[in-house]
């Protein structure tokens, strides 16, 4: 927030370093939401729900969004039958550079419309009061900033929360695309450098995050060792993301086909069946919602 | 270096129309795939048809019942804050079954089709029919309440005598009934098309849908250039060009999820998902 009133009202902070750290901060700011709905930063709950209007002004969403389109029907796959509104299938250009540059296009407004229906069906006023505060903090004090200038808003503040916003959109494709999502290990792909999972607070390790969501950030690394590396298609840890983006998107010219195939059935799951996860979600979302 | 305003402009402008021109190629695609579709659909004289298989458009009644159905399995939710009780529908799966039967094609032709695996057939349902009735509303909105919600399958028979029109790849057989070939090659629409069966004219949807996906792009095109060229009025930044800018961003916002609505628009009418509400009357009897 401070880089982005910092172009807004001062000139000399409008230069390409400035531009740069905002839009890779926003992107921070959509992990630490996807964080922090996963397991609040606080225990004060209070605080817990004022830190999600203030991050949902820095990547220009509401954040408890993530509770339906996140950890109810992203991390199993399913909306109730139909595919996972961020599911990498939602793009088929055959050049997969143009698949990555629009993906956000249409997974956003698939998550905005999901997110509402959910919300439509839930008996839960806490929660659409919590998630209005969310939209009236970041949606009002945006249009707020617009208001009073609408060209510095425009590219300062707005250019640099969609780059986030999009770019936590775009992840679901880079992390699930040519994986088996019908899987329990081959279903995400890991980006295991340890430079990069330090500055992503561990959103590399992705596989252990969805089999188990309720680990603390901090503990993946280990887990992902232990529990997802004997069983996935060893091709589904990567050393670099970036490596990884340049590779397949800039330098490979098509879309990866073929699906990876791992020892997970060799080894015992050491994983609750997905129908009980799937559950166990639901009741945690429900007790989130209600404590909004 | 800084960041002129000029340079951020520019690049505003090139986020919008990238966006603007991927979400064209998709429905430019889609429009394509559409008109590559109704051109399959050549009219067979089924008097011509000979050993050698051919693909073409074939018209005619059911012979009997439980030829063909449409199945749409729904998960039913109540809508709380609804001002009338109604239940939202979330179709879970869309299957198009054909078990097998015989088609009479007229001057005494017929085509027999054996029995079809749901993803080898599209059986096409029509838009109409969008409240369930053959079951209780206040009995389904109870369930609709509870954590699970109503599950519903919604089955759409094709009747004995209906009309039909049939794509398929038929040849005849030694007997003289003509035979739809189950589809050799999925992973090959253009020349292997899906076995179709609709109870209305697919040429005439599928014309429709066309110029439907032409008309909203056009729409988007114009739009796009239209708050460009606002934008761009000088003086750079004023008045007028700001009030650009304000719609550049609203249309930028806005596109993306029309361009989402018109595949849906043109998605197979057995695969269309489709959210329906079922609402009620305060009384408790149906709508």
């Amino acid at each position: 927030m401070a880089l982005l009133f910092a172009m807004y009202f001062v000139p000399v902070c409008r230069n390409p370093v400035f531009f740069v750290a905002a839009c890779y901060f926003s992107f921070l700011n959509s992990v630490v939401i996807h964080n922090h709905l996963h397991q609040g930063v606080f225990h004060s709950r209070r605080l817990n729900m004022i830190w999600r209007a203030i991050i949902s002004f820095g990547a220009l969403y509401p954040a408890s969004a993530n509770i339906a389109s996140h950890n109810l029907v992203h991390h199993h796959f399913d909306d109730d039958g139909q595919p996972d509104w961020a599911a990498p299938e939602n793009v088929g250009f055959r050049w997969h550079l143009l698949n990555l540059l629009h993906f956000p296009n249409v997974a956003g407004p698939k998550t905005f419309a999901g997110v509402s229906r959910w919300i439509s069906v839930q008996d839960r006023p806490e929660f659409r009061r919590q998630y209005l505060y969310e939209q009236i903090f970041a949606f009002g004090l945006t249009g707020a900033l617009l208001l009073f200038d609408f060209w510095n808003g425009l590219f300062f503040i707005v250019l640099p929360q969609l780059w986030g916003a999009r770019g936590i959109l775009r992840i679901n494709l880079i992390q699930h695309d040519a994986c088996d999502v019908s899987t329990e290990w081959n279903h995400s792909r890991n980006f295991v450098g340890r430079g990069f999972n330090w500055i992503m607070c561990n959103n590399g390790y992705h596989t252990i995050h969805h089999n188990k969501a309720g680990l603390h950030w901090s503990d993946l690394a280990a887990a992902h060792v232990k529990d997802a590396v004997p069983r996935m298609d060893p091709r589904l840890d990567e050393p670099s993301m970036i490596l990884y983006l340049i590779r397949t998107f800039f330098f490979g010219l098509k879309r990866p086909l073929d699906k990876p195939v791992g020892a997970e059935a060799l080894l015992p799951p050491d994983l609750a069946p997905r129908e009980l996860r799937v559950m166990e979600a639901e009741a945690r979302a429900k007790a989130e919602a209600l404590q909004a | 270096m800084s960041l002129s305003p000029e340079l951020m402009g520019l690049l505003s402008l090139a986020v919008l129309w990238t966006a603007t021109l991927l979400i064209l190629a998709v429905a430019i695609g889609d429009g394509r795939g559409l008109s590559r579709r109704r051109a399959q659909l050549r009219p067979l004289d089924p008097a011509a048809v000979g050993a050698e298989p051919v693909i073409g458009l074939l018209h005619g009644r059911a012979e009997a019942e439980g030829l063909a159905e449409h199945i749409r399995e729904e998960t039913g939710r109540s809508l709380p804050r609804a001002k009338v009780p109604t239940i939202l529908l979330h179709p879970r799966q869309l299957i198009s079954e054909i078990h097998g039967g015989r088609i009479d094609l007229g001057s005494g032709q017929t085509l027999e089709l054996a029995a079809v695996t749901s993803s080898e057939a599209e059986v096409w349902r029509e838009d109409g029919a969008a409240e369930p009735s053959d079951v209780d509303f206040e009995a389904a909105l109870a369930e609709a309440k509870k954590s699970k919600g109503w599950r519903r399958r919604s089955v759409m028979r094709l009747e004995q005598g209906q009309e039909l029109w049939i794509l398929a790849e038929v040849k005849r057989r030694p007997d003289g009934v003509l035979e739809a070939k189950p589809t050799p090659d999925l992973s090959d629409p253009a020349r292997h098309p899906r076995l179709l069966l609709a109870p209305f004219d697919p040429r005439i949807w599928l014309q429709k849908k066309t110029l439907f996906v032409w008309a909203v792009s056009l729409a988007i095109l114009i739009s796009a250039a239209a708050v460009t060229a606002i934008a761009l009025i000088p003086p750079a930044f004023g008045l007028v060009s700001t009030l650009g800018g304000v719609l550049g961003l609203a249309y930028f916002l806005a596109v993306q999820p029309i361009g989402v609505w018109l595949r849906d628009q043109v998605s197979s009418p057995a695969r269309q998902v489709v959210h329906r509400s079922w609402r009620g009357q305060r009384s408790g009897s149906t709508a």
